[in-house]
């Protein structure tokens, strides 16, 4: 704890006194916008691990304790569910995000598969991630939506990340690296850049547009967080880390540099206990999932 | 013994007859220093000493006596007058050993015994005399075996002993370092087996069933000390490979990377049931599932820790969750089952309906399997008892401990004095 507080004091002195590499855009706060605890009907969330920022706008939250994806709308202080998909076929939801038009793409925990699910809350059929040879059937651990509609899916069990195309055909199949100690999750940024983020090595792993195999981005994080769970790019190029098992948001510059360190463990709103997923949606909110909170947790992203 | 054991042993001697005469030449210029520096008479260095400490008399008189005593050299080691260290030592123990037989860890070693690294080279030696070879403290495996307590219970337990422990530990271990190999060995596994082991014979070949032996770890599947099971297998052994049905798993024993199945689908060939019981849970262990699935924390063949886990648990589950063992270290108290390894008390390790793979969510069950919560204090607790700061949490064991530690009391969240209480009951804040 007194080391990560010495890097983000240095980090905040060399940035006022100018000498530090961080431009303003790199340095990133958080204040707390809105929490959300229930629905409409006051059932209240049950350790919900996901959330996705989709490109239709709001919140989409993967609910997994009530096994159900809510849909939320943020004003000011108030988060409001304004829709609730329940499906048969998806009993463990852990991530979720959604495209312009309001489709989703649904990890099942349970399965360890991708599922669509139509705007209007019906099942589109499971995602077929092509099998390598010799390798057991793909365990899906986590995904990315790109732009244009691709999904980036981490397969552990073909210890690989792919591209599929909108139409789920393969577009790109790179190996996870050999450094890699345990992949948790996958970022994928405006410009087609694939990060992977090895929680048990606490590191970053990048593979830009063109490259054939992941390169570390960034050094060992283990000064700054105690777990990564989750990772999400935003807008800026910068990466948001969530540090679940220590409670907090940990932010990377563009090169995989420290920027800071946001939130902490503990109740208030405002705090966090492992927060499990994280996403930014590109017009200065972040989302996250609050897991053992059992709720979710709004902020509003300051420079 | 061995060619190569007796080339090395003809090496050993060699060397330690060319330390003793360089020794032996040293004695002469630090004889003259010595009676120079604190103005001796002549001859005196040697008999000076003793006619005082009459007891070492008899002790020089011991099988083996340490260069500089015989030479009467006690101010090689000892200031005669006064000294900074105890036993009016000239210096720290291990840096007057070191003046004369330097460092006893070669760089780049990749294993050293801890004493040597500490410098408590009178661990093993006694620096004046002794009746053993080498100035040790104790003859033979004694010395070792009464540090190494584990060794010494296994081996009292074992029914298949392997014959070179009883003949002497450093017949396979370097008591200092070993530049090549890890846990002091004086060559890497199999190479050292392969000095007495000859791989090649009919009966090795069969008893192995082709496996390519030259090429593995031996110390994979075999104790090398002893065990209770034939062939000195480690005490847990998979039952395939108790039975020699290597054909289970390998398409071909001979080329074992020739798996019949990837990953996991290997291992749920018998194990259906546990694989069956691990997909109808919410959460999945990761590691249960991904490339290298089971053998990610099991041994294929045979392992010295029960269900055939590739490490004591603790050792195994914080070789992933540093930052959690980390926790506990830091904390103030400790909880018993992880100082005691049992990750498995409160956790299960491949799959759960609960968050932190506990057996159900909720904790009040869980720590209850060893406290008594109920008789715990009078504060409300469970479902009737909303948590103060968040109206979707019931108040539980969680909400005060964290059960792998906390810089606080009884790994309390906050100071039980006022702090945690507190945090809820913000009424009574001043």
């Amino acid at each position: 704890m007194t080391i990560r507080m010495h890097r983000a004091a240095c980090l905040l002195v060399a940035t006022l006194l100018g000498t530090g590499s961080a431009g303003a855009a790199e340095v990133l706060k958080l204040r707390h916008a809105a929490t959300l605890y229930a629905d409409a009907q006051g059932v209240p969330l049950r350790w919900p691990q996901g959330v996705g920022c989709g490109a239709a706008g709001g919140i989409l939250v993967a609910d997994s304790g009530n096994g159900r994806i809510l849909k939320v709308e943020v004003s000011g202080a108030l988060a409001l569910v304004n829709g609730v998909v329940t499906l048969p076929e998806i009993g463990y939801p852990v991530r979720v995000d959604g495209d312009a038009s309001g489709s989703l793409v649904v990890l099942d925990g349970k399965r360890w598969a991708l599922a669509r699910v139509g705007a209007d809350g019906t099942f589109g059929g499971w995602i077929e991630v092509p099998r390598v040879d010799g390798a057991a059937a793909p365990v899906v651990r986590a995904f990315a939506l790109a732009p244009g509609g691709s999904i980036v899916v981490l397969d552990i069990a073909g210890g690989r990340v792919v591209r599929l195309d909108a139409g789920g055909a393969l577009e790109r199949s790179i190996d996870l690296p050999t450094e890699a100690r345990g992949a948790v999750d996958v970022a994928v940024d405006g410009r087609g850049a694939l990060f992977l983020l090895d929680g048990v090595g606490r590191r970053v792993f990048v593979a830009r547009a063109g490259d054939t195999a992941f390169a570390p981005l960034s050094g060992s994080l283990a000064e700054d967080l105690d777990f990564p769970g989750a990772l999400d790019a935003d807008a800026s190029g910068r990466l948001l880390l969530t540090d679940e098992h220590g409670g907090g948001v940990v932010i990377l510059g563009p090169d995989g540099s420290f920027r800071g360190r946001q939130s902490a463990y503990g109740w208030k709103e405002g705090l966090v206990r492992y927060p499990s997923d994280l996403c930014s949606n590109g017009r200065g909110l972040l989302a996250i999932a609050d897991r053992e909170n059992q709720r979710v947790q709004v902020f509003t992203i300051g420079e | 013994m061995c060619s190569s054991r007796n080339g090395r042993a003809t090496l050993s001697s060699a060397l330690l007859l060319a330390g003793f005469l360089v020794a032996l030449l040293a004695i002469g210029p630090v004889r003259a220093q010595n009676e120079a520096k604190f103005r001796l008479k002549p001859g005196a260095a040697g008999k000076l000493c003793l006619d005082c400490h009459v007891d070492f008399q008899d002790v020089v008189k011991q099988a083996s006596v340490h260069t500089p005593v015989k030479g009467g050299q006690c101010a090689s080691c000892h200031s005669p007058h006064a000294a900074d260290h105890g036993k009016l030592l000239s210096a720290t123990p291990d840096a007057i050993c070191a003046t004369c037989h330097g460092t006893m860890v070669p760089d780049g070693a990749v294993s050293a015994h801890q004493s040597v690294v500490e410098g408590r080279c009178v661990s093993c030696h006694d620096p004046h005399a002794s009746p053993n070879k080498d100035v040790l403290i104790r003859a033979g495996n004694d010395l070792c075996l009464e540090c190494h307590a584990d060794v010494k219970s296994s081996l009292a337990a074992a029914t298949h002993r392997h014959a070179p422990v009883d003949r002497n530990c450093l017949g396979c271990h370097d008591p200092h370092a070993s530049k090549s190999a890890t846990s002091l060995l004086v060559k890497a596994s199999p190479a050292l087996c392969l000095d007495c082991h000859k791989p090649d014979q009919a009966a090795f070949t069969k008893a192995h069933v082709g496996y390519p032996v030259a090429k593995s770890d031996c110390s994979s599947c075999h104790d090398p000390h002893g065990s209770k099971n034939e062939g000195i297998l480690w005490a847990t052994v998979h039952e395939p490979v108790k039975n020699r049905m290597c054909n289970q798993c390998h398409a071909d024993s001979a080329s074992p990377a020739n798996l019949k199945r990837p990953g996991g689908d290997l291992c749920r060939g018998c194990h259906n049931d546990l694989a069956l019981e691990i997909a109808a849970k919410s959460r999945v262990h990761s590691p249960v599932v991904d490339k290298t699935a089971c053998a990610n924390c099991h041994e294929p063949h045979a392992s010295k820790t029960a269900g055939l886990l590739s490490a004591p648990q603790k050792q195994l589950c914080g070789s992933c969750h540093q930052d959690t063992i980390a926790r506990q270290d830091r904390s103030l108290a400790k909880h018993a089952p992880v100082d005691a390894g049992e990750c498995s008390a409160c956790h299960l390790p491949h799959a759960a309906d609960a968050t932190f793979l506990f057996a159900t969510a909720d904790d009040k069950q869980v720590c209850g399997s060893c406290h008594d919560w109920a008789g715990h204090s009078a504060h409300p607790i469970g479902e009737a008892a909303v948590d103060q700061r968040n109206p979707n949490l019931r108040v539980d064991c969680g909400s005060c401990h964290r059960n792998h530690g906390t810089p606080y009391k009884v790994f309390a969240h906050g100071d039980v004095k006022g702090e945690l209480c507190m945090a809820c009951h913000t009424q009574f804040t001043r």
